[in-house]
């Protein structure tokens, strides 16, 4: 029997999945042993996922702050902002300095492009030489060649127009802001820092390509991408489909005896002769995402209930085809568009209005860009 | 994420390598290629473990959503075409395949790793009937047929020598799996010292065990069926051989005093249920049993079973002709017989030639009560699942989606010709081999089987079943019995087979029949009887023979009335005690409470009768329009909705012909219909002029009119003080026959209209 107060206090679903699925990554031994070392778990968080444009917007960001703090330190605080930042202070011209220290970033990163390209050819040739067309994305995965390479290119994007540092030149120009490098001299921080990262992700970059061609190497990072990447989505899914299409053994159960006297289906549409009973119409595409099972479990207990007194005794011994059934029609993260049903009657008694309504926002549909 | 490849992509593609190493025939590149496969696949398996809220293993690789295959069955089938690879280079290099044969022990969880559930583990076990087929598939390409020789096709010099060499490290590395089956449950952990604890590690390797008990004989199945003579003889010897040294060393099979009466069932239970589930088995003066000894006797038991059952099958296959060669029935009693494939190696074997009639008879009706058939998760279903696994492999190529009829065994109870061939090669010139008095044992003691009395109705059954096949036997088993016995005299044999069977289903019956016989009376069955028949009679009705309109009532007791007294007679005693002695019928309280209900309604029709009736005479045919004319008059005055109750012979059938005559376009000459009111009525014929005619056995000439509302209330009048309206009793007549005596007191209120009865003649007579 499955406990749905798992699922928070709906009962939903997806959490209740998100909460086995969360449990066994921390309790299986296999998993834990495959967890990667504390750097690459942080290289992970920060590179997994993003794109070129990710990295740009954040910039972008973060250079609009800078913008923003210095209009307002020019105009408000601007005996605050460090005399040290003047542009000539002790011999030192700080602006050249600044315009210095972007070339050298753009020489290193084009650098770090060309090793990368590089490395990725080599293994790519000897991948695709051996026939091994999943070890050449998981490779690429595990490398974090595409993020490493967007985020370089990002880099190098940012640096390059940063040599003229449109934003500030605007904001002067409009007669705000001030003379001081302060700003500048924090950005770049910003770039070397971004830098080093991106050179961290290298060094981790550089080491993925060397090992993956050592047995050892390579099985170890199989098992870390497939324990934190393939298993949480694929148990994930699996448990969903799972869970909806058994929930009806389930809620039956929690629903006492008097389940016996009634049937429920989900994911399944045994066609007519059934009524509607809860039906929805999306102009947009739109999936089933998720089901909030202690609500659907409140609405067959009191129909059921109500089946059973409307009923003649002699309908108790009537075969499992003749009972009242209720149909929850409707697959899970299938995309539909238009008007569709989520739940038929057969038999039994009519639904109130308050459990079609209940029924109706118990079921969860998410828009979907694309038919999946 | 759905570009990334997935656990099953990236084994496919390592066992891609593994094909290729084999391929290129480089023997250190494909065991560094296999130990990268394997030990992904570990991984996976390990990952996927986890406990039930039982702390039972569970695998969240058998969690198939809306798949086909649960994942670890498709991780699984990437070894098939590996096999296939590694017996193409057998001539070459026999390496290959013997490293693949390990795979299901690499695949095994080492100690400290997370348990596999039992699914998980039965699906490893399944990897080696895959290389067994495979490598069938290679002796069948290679077997070549001796000129001028009839005999079956069969390897011959250089590759008869590498497949036998191949097939004993085969049978060796299967029987290994069985050694793993002590450090995978955790067989010698010596923390584990409570009964209960040690009987909860044994009995969870019991799937492990049955799977590969199992498999073993399928293996051997698979030999037979592909005609190899080298394969069936190593893997006869495994299945014979099987469990001899199972961990279990200084515990011996606990001493039962009924030991074949212990099913592989008793695993369902914990140690405290399980000890009393076996406590009527349990010799009273033996010390109580241990976990090990109850493990090590089912563990036998499944043994002999497993063997019984393949030894039949295959020899069914020999007298169907479904496998046409002789080594089917050589295996087939070679098995019986527990012979090893080296005569020399059977010293150290329990049970070498030891197989005598009894002890098939004896087997044979321990499978009867393994479980009946249909039933789910029982020892039974398994049996049956095992005959029709070891069966399937002879199904006819059918079209894959098409609905078809299976032509291959699914259950036991399929395999009785090859039995009664058993028993009629074994059976005894003189006396019953012991037979009878093991019988008479139980027949006199049904506590310590399974279902009781019923186990023995089904154990005569099996055995009437034999006796049926008997008269005569098929030719297939005669010369099968033949086959298996040079001695064999088809009369002789048949005879004193059947006068043992015939002998032992007497002693059973007696016994039961004595049983029977002091066996008291079950009251709370008579009194639900009872129960429902009073409440059935009771109950508010629209109409009660020709009668509509009425009421029944309830009424005090009244000692004028004499109560009616209906018997039915010829009722067992069998289904009146409890638990019942004769298999019960769902229906069985209906029928009574129906007859019960029907004397109701006859004792009423009969007090109708017996009401005083006027005289009316008519001379003309009841389908003449005058004869209707005729009683019109009369028919008013009984009252709404009247009935004319007819000769159903004479006058029933002459309107009847009238009703349905063909009349063209003609109208008939008076009102006639056969539907609305009259038409729910007994025997009804038709409706004419607004009169109701219905049949009744009556002489020619002879009609009663009365209405159908005639009949105002029906009385029940209370029996006792405890106001029972009906009461029902079982009255012994014979020793296990007797009657069921229903009493009431009914009488009925009349409405005052007149009752007419009718003389009707034809004028032509008169």
């Amino acid at each position: 029997m499955i406990d749905w107060r798992r699922g928070g206090p709906a009962g939903s679903l997806n959490k209740w999945v998100r909460r086995e699925v969360r449990e066994h990554m921390e309790k299986n031994v296999a998993i834990r042993k495959a967890r990667p070392p504390l750097l690459r778990r942080m290289i992970n968080w920060l590179f997994v996922g993003r794109s070129f444009s990710d990295y740009l917007l954040i910039y972008i960001a973060i250079n609009l702050v800078c913008v923003l703090i210095e209009f307002i330190a020019g105009r408000y605080f601007n005996d605050s902002i460090p005399v040290w930042s003047l542009t000539n202070q002790d011999d030192i011209n700080l602006k050249a300095f600044i315009l210095a220290v972007g070339g050298y970033l753009v020489t290193a990163q084009v650098g770090v492009l060309g090793v990368i390209s590089i490395a990725i050819g080599l293994v790519s040739l000897i991948a695709q030489r051996e026939d091994a067309s999943t070890d050449v994305k998981l490779y690429y995965h595990q490398s974090l060649s595409v993020e490493v390479v967007s985020s370089c290119i990002a880099l190098l994007l940012v640096v390059c127009i940063q040599l003229v540092w449109p934003a500030q030149f605007v904001l002067h120009r409009m007669g705000a802001g001030t003379h001081l490098q302060f700003f500048k001299v924090v950005l770049m921080c910003v770039h070397i820092g971004w830098l080093s990262v991106n050179l961290v992700a290298l060094a981790n970059f550089i080491s993925t390509t060397f090992f993956f061609v050592q047995r050892v190497h390579r099985e170890r990072i199989r098992e870390q991408y497939t324990a934190y990447f393939v298993i949480p989505a694929q148990m994930t899914k699996r448990l969903r489909e799972q869970l909806y299409h058994s929930a009806a053994n389930s809620l039956a159960s929690t629903s006492g005896t008097e389940a016996k006297h009634v049937q429920l289906s989900f994911g399944y549409d045994l066609g007519s002769p059934e009524t509607v009973e809860v039906q929805r119409t999306f102009n947009t595409t739109v999936a089933l995402h998720d089901v909030r099972m202690l609500w659907i479990g409140w609405v067959v207990r009191r129909w059921t209930k109500r089946c059973r007194s409307a009923s003649l005794p002699q309908e108790a011994e009537r075969g499992e085809d003749q009972k009242p059934l209720l149909s929850f029609c409707i697959f899970l993260d299938q995309a539909m568009t238009g008007t569709f049903a989520i739940c038929k009657r057969r038999g039994g008694v009519p639904l109130t209005g308050i459990e079609r309504w209940v029924l109706k926002r118990a079921f969860i549909f998410q828009r979907r860009v694309r038919d999946e | 994420m759905n570009d990334l490849p997935s656990p099953s992509q990236i084994l496919e593609e390592l066992a891609d390598k593994v094909a290729a190493q084999i391929q290129r025939l480089a023997p250190v590149s494909f065991e560094a290629a296999l130990g990268e496969l394997i030990s992904y696949h570990r991984f996976l398996l390990s990952a996927n473990a986890s406990t039930g809220p039982d702390g039972v293993p569970f695998n969240y690789a058998e969690v198939a959503g809306m798949e086909w295959n649960a994942p670890h069955h498709q991780w699984n089938r990437q070894y098939r075409r590996l096999y296939e690879n590694a017996v193409d280079q057998l001539m070459t290099d026999q390496s290959f395949f013997r490293s693949l044969t390990h795979v299901p022990s690499r695949l095994l969880p080492h100690r400290g790793e997370p348990a596999l559930s039992a699914a998980v583990l039965r699906s490893i076990l399944d990897i080696g009937p895959m290389y067994a087929h495979r490598l069938e598939a290679w002796v069948t390409r290679h077997a070549v047929s001796e000129e001028g020789h009839k005999r079956r096709p069969s390897l011959q010099g250089l590759q008869r020598k590498v497949y036998s060499d191949v097939v004993t490290d085969v049978v060796g590395t299967w029987e290994s799996l069985l050694d793993h089956a002590p450090t995978l449950f955790d067989w010698r952990d010596r923390e584990a010292k409570s009964d209960h604890e040690q009987w909860e590690r044994l009995r969870a390797s019991w799937p492990y065990l049955w799977q590969h008990l199992t498999n073993t004989a399928y293996l051997l199945a698979v030999a037979v069926w592909n005609d190899d003579e080298i394969g069936s003889k190593f893997y006869r010897d495994a299945l014979v051989r099987w469990g001899m040294h199972l961990g279990e060393e200084g515990h011996s099979a606990y001493h039962l005093a009924r030991p074949r009466l212990l099913f592989p069932d008793v695993f369902s239970h914990k140690w405290n249920d399980a000890l009393l589930s076996i406590e009527p088995l349990v010799h009273p003066r033996m010390p109580p049993p241990t976990p090990s000894g109850l493990f090590k006797l089912a563990k036998r038991n499944a043994h002999n079973d497993t063997v019984l059952i393949t030894s039949a099958l295959v020899a069914y296959w020999s007298m169907g002709k479904k496998q046409g060669s002789e080594l089917a029935a050589n295996t087939s009693w070679a098995l019986l017989n527990r012979q090893a494939s080296e005569p020399d190696d059977e010293d150290d074997m329990p049970g070498v030639g030891k197989t005598s009639f009894r002890h098939i008879l004896l087997d044979l009706m321990r499978l009867e009560q393994a479980g009946r058939r249909f039933e789910k998760d029982t020892y039974g279903a398994q049996l049956d699942g095992l005959v029709s696994s070891l069966d399937n492999m002879t199904e006819r190529r059918v079209v894959a989606g098409r609905v078809f009829t299976p032509s291959t065994l699914h259950g036991r109870h399929g395999l009785l010709t090859a039995f009664v061939a058993f028993l009629l090669a074994l059976v005894p010139a003189s006396g019953d081999d012991g037979l009878g008095d093991q019988i008479v044992g139980i027949s006199q003691s049904p506590d310590v089987l399974p279902e009781g009395d019923l186990s023995l109705r089904n154990a005569v059954h099996e055995l009437q079943r034999i006796v049926g096949a008997l008269s005569p036997p098929a030719e297939s088993v005669q010369q099968a019995a033949r086959f298996f016995n040079d001695q064999f005299d088809n009369s002789k044999s048949v005879a004193a087979l059947d006068q043992i069977l015939n002998t032992s289903i007497n002693a059973i019956e007696a016994a039961r029949s004595a049983r029977l016989e002091a066996a008291p009376i079950d009251e709370s069955k008579v009194e639900r009887i009872r129960s429902r028949a009073q409440s059935k009679i009771l109950a508010p009705r629209e109409q009660i023979r020709l009668f509509r309109d009425f009421k029944i009532e309830k009424a005090a007791a009244d000692h004028t009335v004499k109560p009616f007294v209906a018997r039915f007679t010829g009722v067992d005693k069998a289904q009146f005690v409890e638990p019942p002695m004769d298999d019960p019928s769902a229906s069985y309280d209906e029928i009574v409470v129906s007859r019960i209900e029907n004397a109701a309604g006859a004792h009423l029709w009969g007090l109708f009768c017996q009401k005083g009736k006027e005289g009316f005479a008519i001379d003309h045919k009841i389908e003449d329009e005058a004869f209707w004319n005729g009683i019109r008059s009369v028919a008013a005055k009984v009252g709404p909705e009247p009935i004319l109750l007819v000769s159903r012979r004479a006058e029933g059938r002459s309107l009847r012909r009238f009703v349905y005559a063909e009349r063209g376009d003609v109208p008939p000459p008076m009102s006639i219909s056969t539907t609305g009111f009259g038409s729910g009525l007994p025997s009804y014929l038709a409706t004419v002029e607004g009169i109701h005619v219905c049949g009744a056995d009556f002489p020619e000439g002879t009609a009663w009119l009365f209405s159908s509302k005639h009949l105002s209330t029906i009385r029940y009048h209370a029996l006792d003080e405890a106001e029972h309206y009906v009461s029902v009793a079982y009255e012994p007549v014979a020793k296990t026959k007797g009657e069921i005596v229903a009493k009431f007191s009914q009488t009925a209120v009349w409405k005052e209209f007149p009752i007419f009865e009718l003389q009707v003649t034809d004028p032509e007579d008169v």
